[in-house]
């Protein structure tokens, strides 16, 4: 056993809270070992010095500054009036005094009471039938909301903002549901021509849909915008839109529409042909 | 000083010093009973709590910082934080053990506040020993010398690593039991002896050689 094993244990013999029989070993080993009585010689005087040391007593100012703090808080919970306070303080103790107190106990209550809940369950909650056609509706009603609140949300971001829509609005697949509308609505409505643009740029996925063609096509009855009439139409006969042929033949033949536009037109016919 | 006289971590008042002392300390209730009335809002009952503890907390923080004026500060925020935190004392708790967590926070905080800081307070509170003895001596030598040693083992005791000062202080200072450090630090009771028995070998060799450069 090295001198460390016993130096380890010096405080504790100091302390006098050593077993008998480690206390005879050590007192043994002190016999004749010089490095450990040098190291127990300097933890005694060590220990002399610290003892030495007065303890250091708090000014009065500390109890002073203790109480005032102390009748401060007191004040304002008074003055916050916890007027439930008592009644707290009461349910806290009745549920003390009723639950139990034993971890044993208190889960095979918990179990209990899970138990007794799940039958009670059981008894009140009927068994899942046919869904109420009143709540179908209510749900549908619901869906048709949200759906007009979305579009709502997005008209009132900048243009920029609904741009980025529009665009992350292309992964979107399928013909049908809330951004297909959506992105129709903003090609009929939005007063940015950027916007619209995105928007049909967004509706080419879903071009094959005779929804989305009748949306572009009513969308075009409206456009005033040359650029967006040329877009529509190139959308329109790259979809193979033949229900747009008479919309087109009416563009072609009307002096007042930008060349440009009515080109677009002929040469959509063209196309159908 | 600290005795462990009940069940749980105790700390008693230091022997009395024959000055007018504090009101006498009520030991009707213990301290878990009054914390749970100051938890349920009878709050006037930290007062007994603080009439009972504060005293070996001002001497715990005095020997770990070796600042008086900081130390008062920081008793005071110890029971301001048992004031706030009062609803999550737990029945199952050692009051003792819960007090002394929040003010080990409390110094390892303030610890790290000193460490980022200098000091600019013209009274640095700084804790002389030597300041809390009679100036009469036998000897003026025997007292210099004296006030010497103290200088010297308070440089050494601040001059060690956090971990070790906090055991001693404990241990060797405040004589808390091993057994009840080990629950505060939430460590095994021998793993406190070995800290103790390392920070007491290091402080003994920065003593000495304190002493030697100061004697050359």
């Amino acid at each position: 056993m090295n001198c460390e094993h016993y130096q380890e244990d010096f405080i504790d013999y100091h302390d006098g809270t050593l077993t008998e029989a480690r206390l005879l070993e050590i007192r043994e080993h002190l016999k004749t070992c010089l490095d450990c009585q040098r190291a127990w010689a300097g933890l005694q005087a060590l220990q002399a010095g610290i003892d030495a040391v007065p303890t250091p007593e708090p000014p009065d100012r500390m109890r002073r500054r203790f109480f005032a703090m102390l009748e401060t808080h007191t004040a304002a919970e008074q003055r916050r009036g916890d007027i439930f306070g008592p009644a707290r303080r009461g349910i806290s103790r009745w549920f003390e005094a009723v639950l139990p107190q034993t971890p044993v106990f208190q889960a095979a209550a918990m179990l209990a009471i899970l138990a007794g809940g799940l039958w009670l369950g059981t008894r009140i909650i009927p068994a899942k039938s046919e869904p109420d056609p009143e709540i179908a509706e209510l749900r549908k009603q619901v869906d048709s909301m949200t759906r007009l609140l979305a579009y709502t949300a997005v008209q009132n971001e900048p243009a920029s903002d609904r741009v980025r829509t529009m665009l992350a609005s292309t992964s979107v697949s399928g013909s049908g549901g809330a951004p297909v509308l959506g992105l129709l609505n903003s090609l009929a409505l939005d007063p940015n021509i950027n916007v619209r643009l995105s928007a049909l740029e967004a509706l080419y996925p879903h071009a094959d849909a005779s929804d989305v063609r009748a949306g572009v096509l009513a969308a075009l009855s409206r456009e005033t915008s040359p650029l967006m009439q040329v877009a529509m139409i190139d959308f329109l006969t790259a979809a193979k839109a033949q229900e747009a042929q008479p919309l087109f033949e009416r563009i072609s033949q009307q002096p007042e529409i930008n060349d440009t536009v009515r080109a677009a037109a002929r040469r959509g016919i063209s196309e159908f042909l | 000083m600290i005795a462990d006289t009940l069940s749980e971590i105790s700390l008693s008042e230091s022997p009395s010093t024959g000055r007018v002392g504090p009101p006498p300390v009520d030991t009707t209730f213990s301290d878990h009973e009054l914390m749970l009335a100051v938890r349920d809002g009878d709050l006037p009952k930290l007062g007994d709590l603080f009439e009972r503890h504060h005293r070996p907390l001002y001497g715990f923080f005095v020997h770990l910082t070796g600042d008086r004026i900081s130390s008062e500060d920081l008793v005071q925020l110890v029971f301001f934080r048992i004031l706030k935190y009062r609803r999550t004392y737990r029945d199952e708790g050692k009051f003792s053990a819960w007090v002394y967590h929040i003010a080990r926070r409390i110094a390892s905080d303030h610890g790290r506040e000193m460490s980022r800081t200098p000091s600019v307070r013209g009274d640095t509170g700084e804790f002389d020993p030597a300041d809390l003895l009679a100036d009469e001596g036998p000897d003026p030598a025997e007292r210099m010398s004296r006030d010497d040693d103290l200088a010297v083992l308070r440089r050494s005791v601040a001059s060690l690593p956090h971990e070790h000062r906090e055991v001693l202080v404990m241990s060797r200072f405040q004589h808390i039991p091993h057994k009840d450090i080990a629950t505060l630090l939430n460590t095994s009771t021998g793993a406190v002896k070995a800290r103790v028995h390392r920070a007491m070998k290091i402080l003994r060799e920065r003593v000495e050689h304190a002493r030697r450069a100061s004697a050359n």
